[in-house]
């Protein structure tokens, strides 16, 4: 089970509202399955700002099957 | 937000997990930012236009070539950083992802370039893999499919384009594609980019491109190729040397003033890209061969500003800028009138000689200052003048000769990982601890065993001095070694020495860290682990007399000797005098010249293939692996070695043997 090699990619927004900027950050995930089984599996991912402080989160189940690539959005 | 000035980065972890257990964890870092295009107001950062003052680069440093450590990365962008400059250009193939993290970390906007541009499958693979590899980094601003390509005004070039422009929508829809095109703007696959790169304002109009069409966003994606040489102040076709005046360029080209005020002048055009940010080797025009690498360069090869340095800092940075050139050492030339420039961007500024007044010029944007001063030694200054208070001033002196030497580090603290390392400044200073700026002097360093020289340079294009050397001679007062820390923490130091020079010594700081995980590289000495010997037969009076043994002579196996794997053959000869034959075997994949490296304690001869390869009647006792080597062409395929070995009374006890390996893919085999 692996996060495919260059298999994420972070997207942000930017938009300004109320006298402050809010950024929402997408992500794409390509999830592999080099197993010979399907797979039920969690996505976990966490944005750290540079002190390592979460200032994000999302999760997502998925099921993988066998020798398969699921790209999560 | 990630801006240039204050590159803020956040880092995603994305993590697999079956139930609670961690399958697979991956880092990514990333910046928060936006960018945008217009055709009129040309590039947007955050919504804050930026023109792009940029450069063109290839990965290619003094002492290194194209191998550069990360931190050399670092002090390339830290030194185009401090011209003001805030685009680089991966000219023309993808960089090393670790230039990309630099240009993250310190804020440097990426034009990111694929090798090819074509619709082949190859092409393809390679520009998705770049595409997908650097898409999270902040600093990449623009694809590039390609530069100045002979089709790229074709109705096939458009559809090479398109087919390109599909491939990396498909993977990043935030960053515009674009295309360097030398001429043919508007035409082929100008019609699919998203920004027009232009190659040159001589290659075409840009004005008339905009009034075509106004919807199109337009940069220079390469110009100037200004050429010069630093420190030197008139061309020398025997030696291969440009001014360094800003006067030089080939037709296609511009000096940087006058492609900078091209580019100043006009809102719509986003910016340009220098051709180049530092020399690289090779193109050496407008000379050739013996001159080695390019004058294009606004810093050398080391990374020494070259005077357009300042030309772009006093028009780029914030920085305010008094900078003189030439230097004053005109001895011979006295009363002679010299082409004195001042690069400055103050409103006004004052030159002085001895300290008397030679006028004072108001300076027009964005051009230098430029008088003719009758040579006199001793200083020539400069004082700049904004709203009539003195705002930086500089000064260039009439030095004395070479009398000492002085190493000025990068940085004087380096992290003990075997990777870490820093070009340190060689000066040559006159006996007032003045940089004497036509100085030559061979330089010879030595450095601690915590320390390693991984190269040295000058910026001399036309030296023929390795780069991989602990000498190094200076170039117009200056040269560069560049020191990497090995494994200790602890002081490195360094010393350089030149014949009637005061020696200059440096100490830098190593502190502990980790080493990177990494894959230890195979030792290129295999030892050869498999024997056989003889029986015990009549020794010649003398070893060099020994012939080759017979076809049908029998071996039988030895057993090996781990660790050490020692040959040993005490059993063979069972205290008796006599001559053994052992036999081992050297397998190659490939041939080519190597060696074989053994030790032996009596007077041994050896055979290689049946060729006599050496004799050592003098073999030590005890024996000693590799005491003794012999060059040989390895077959492709396996190796007959014998050894032929007088037992020395009996008291010898074997052999050692180890092959160089000289391409490290040998392998052995058993015995058949």
């Amino acid at each position: 089970m692996h996060v495919a090699p260059a298999g994420v990619f972070v997207a942000s927004t930017v938009a300004a509202g109320g006298g402050a900027l809010t950024a929402a950050v997408t992500v794409r995930t390509i999830v592999r399955n080099d197993s010979d089984s399907d797979a039920d599996l969690r996505l976990s991912s966490v944005v750290a700002d540079a002190s390592g402080k979460s200032v994000a989160r999302g999760e997502r189940d998925l099921r993988v099957a066998a020798g398969e690539a699921t790209e999560v959005r | 937000m990630w801006s240039l000035e204050a590159p803020v980065l956040y880092n995603l972890e994305s993590t697999i997990l079956a139930g609670s257990s961690v399958l697979d964890r991956v880092r990514t870092p990333f910046g928060i930012r936006t960018i945008r295009f217009d055709a009129n107001d040309g590039f947007f950062l955050n919504d804050e236009p930026v023109k792009l003052k940029g450069v063109c680069c290839h990965q290619d440093h003094a002492g290194v070539g194209v191998a550069l450590p990360d931190a050399l990365q670092e002090f390339r962008i830290g030194k185009l950083k401090a011209m003001g400059c805030n685009a680089y250009r991966c000219s023309h193939n993808p960089p090393t992802p670790e230039l990309l993290d630099a240009c993250d970390r310190l804020g440097m906007l990426v034009m990111d370039e694929t090798r090819m541009m074509a619709g082949s499958a190859e092409a393809l693979a390679q520009l998705e893999a770049l595409v997908a590899r650097d898409r999270n980094h902040p600093s990449v601003i623009l694809w590039s499919i390609g530069n100045e390509e002979p089709l790229q005004g074709t109705e096939v070039g458009a559809r090479m384009a398109a087919t390109m422009r599909k491939r990396i929508r498909k993977l990043d829809t935030t960053r515009p594609v674009t295309l360097a095109m030398n001429g043919a703007w508007g035409e082929g696959a100008s019609r699919i980019v998203d920004v027009q790169g232009c190659n040159y304002i001589h290659l075409g109009d840009v004005d008339e491109f905009h009034r075509r069409f106004p919807d199109k966003p337009v940069f220079y994606s390469e110009s100037a190729s200004t050429w010069s040489t630093r420190g030197i102040y008139a061309n020398d076709t025997d030696r291969g040397y440009v001014s360094a005046y800003d006067v030089n360029k080939p037709g296609y080209g511009d000096t940087a003033e006058s492609n900078w005020t091209h580019c100043h002048q006009r809102p719509f055009v986003a910016g340009t890209f220098i051709w180049t940010g530092f020399d690289y080797r090779g193109e050496p025009t407008p000379y050739a061969w013996p001159c080695i690498n390019s004058h294009f360069g606004i810093c050398d090869m080391c990374g020494f500003p070259k005077d357009n340095f300042y030309y772009y800092q006093a028009w780029w940075s914030r920085n305010t800028v008094v900078h003189i050139l030439p230097h004053w050492n005109w001895a011979g030339r006295e009363g002679r009138r010299i082409s004195v420039w001042v690069h400055s961007n103050c409103e006004e500024v004052e030159l002085f000689l001895n300290g008397h007044s030679l006028g004072r010029k108001r300076v027009c944007v964005p051009h230098h200052l430029e008088r003719k001063v009758s040579y006199r030694p001793g200083v020539l200054s400069a004082k700049g003048w904004r709203n009539g208070r003195l705002a930086a001033q500089a000064k260039v002196e009439t030095t004395g000769a070479p009398a000492a030497l002085r190493l000025i580090p990068d940085r004087d603290t380096l992290l003990a990982d075997h990777e870490d390392c820093t070009p340190i400044t060689v000066a040559v200073l006159d006996r007032r601890g003045r940089i004497v700026p036509t100085a030559d002097n061979e330089i010879a360093f030595s450095l601690t065993s915590n320390g390693v020289i991984l190269g040295v340079g000058n910026g001399d294009p036309s030296s023929h001095e390795p780069d991989k050397a602990s000498r190094r001679r200076a170039f117009n007062g200056l040269c560069q070694v560049i020191v990497q820390a090995r494994g200790s923490a602890g002081r490195i130091q360094l010393r350089a020495q030149s014949l009637g020079l005061a020696d200059g010594t440096l100490a830098l700081t190593a502190r502990a860290h980790p080493r990177r995980p990494y894959v230890p590289g195979i030792t290129p000495l295999m030892p050869l682990k498999i024997f056989e010997c003889s029986k015990l037969r009549k020794a010649p009076a003398d070893i060099a007399i020994a012939a080759p043994p017979g076809r049908k002579l029998s071996y039988s196996k030895v057993k090996p000797v781990v660790p050490e794997d020692f040959c040993d053959i005490r059993s063979f000869h069972g205290g008796q005098h006599g001559l053994v034959y052992i036999r081992t075997r050297f397998v190659a994949r490939r041939s080519g010249v190597g060696k074989l490296f053994y030790g032996a304690d009596g007077p041994v001869k050896i055979w290689i293939n049946g060729q006599a390869a050496g004799c050592q009647p003098n073999a030590s006792n005890p024996a000693k692996a590799d005491e003794y080597q012999t060059r040989t062409w390895w077959r492709s395929g396996s190796n007959e070695i014998i050894f032929g070995l007088i037992s020395n009374r009996g008291k010898a006890s074997g052999v050692f043997a180890r092959g160089e390996d000289v391409r490290q893919d040998a392998v052995f085999s058993t015995f058949p």
